[in-house]
């Protein structure tokens, strides 16, 4: 998939599913790219960081943000997350979940 | 025209929301609990009261419940209830619905929504309730 396809996608996604203008959606992509970036920064740190509570919360807070933007399967893996780390269960599923998730939105942020 | 205020703490939610509810009335903004209590509590103050308030349950610190429950205290308090109550509308990722479903069962909020916000649902939803035609 290219990056230009990603982009593509989530434009179409929010047209249809919002029903803005294609002209206003195109102003607020940049906002919300920088957003989803932002994150997966907090979820990275909260990783990093053993925090688990954090890990949970930022799961919660970027799930809905994946939502919104159509991008459903890593909403999916988000809220696997959000329920590991607020169950504190801190395992090697978890880091598979947390890696999968970087690595397939990774593309959609460049 | 409608007054609306909208609690949400993710920017990507909270921006379409306001953009979908933009079309309908006045829209402030809360980014959290605490933000949304402050402006609530003011308004009612003021005799300033909101036509509705798109609430998301789970926010950091304080959650759409807790405000919910302050703004059924607040119209008790001065007497209000039934039309002249506040609309309130939760919103939530479905895997969060347990708690609105508790919220709405119990009467404390006439409706939820689950992310995404599906534009025919809420415009569905705000005719419902009598926001609009």
């Amino acid at each position: 998939m290219t990056d230009r396809f990603r982009q593509e996608r989530i434009k179409n996604y929010l047209l249809n599913q919002f029903n803005l203008p294609a002209e206003q959606i195109e102003t607020m992509i940049p906002g919300f790219i920088t957003s989803l970036a932002d994150h997966l920064a907090k979820l990275e740190e909260a990783f990093h960081g053993g925090d688990l509570e954090k890990l949970g919360r930022a799961g919660h807070t970027i799930k809905g943000a994946l939502l919104n933007l159509g991008l459903h399967e890593c909403a999916d893996l988000a809220y696997e997350i959000e329920k590991k780390g607020k169950k504190q269960q801190g395992d090697s599923e978890l880091e598979r979940l947390f890696v999968t998730l970087r690595d397939t939105l990774q593309p959609y942020l460049q | 025209m409608l007054k609306i205020l909208v609690v949400e703490d993710e920017f990507i939610s909270r921006t379409l929301l306001i953009e979908m509810m933009a079309t309908y009335g006045i829209c402030h903004v809360a980014v959290d609990g605490r933000e949304a209590m402050d402006v609530l509590r003011r308004s009612f103050e003021h005799g300033e009261r909101y036509d509705l308030v798109c609430l998301d349950i789970m926010m950091p610190e304080m959650d759409g419940q807790e405000v919910l429950t302050e703004i059924r205290t607040m119209e008790r308090q001065l007497g209000l209830s039934g039309r002249q109550a506040t609309k309130v509308i939760m919103t939530t990722a479905l895997t969060d619905s347990q708690s609105i479903m508790k919220a709405f069962a119990e009467g404390h909020c006439e409706a939820y929504l689950t992310k995404p916000i599906d534009r025919s649902k809420l415009i569905a939803t705000l005719r419902d309730l009598n926001l609009i035609e």
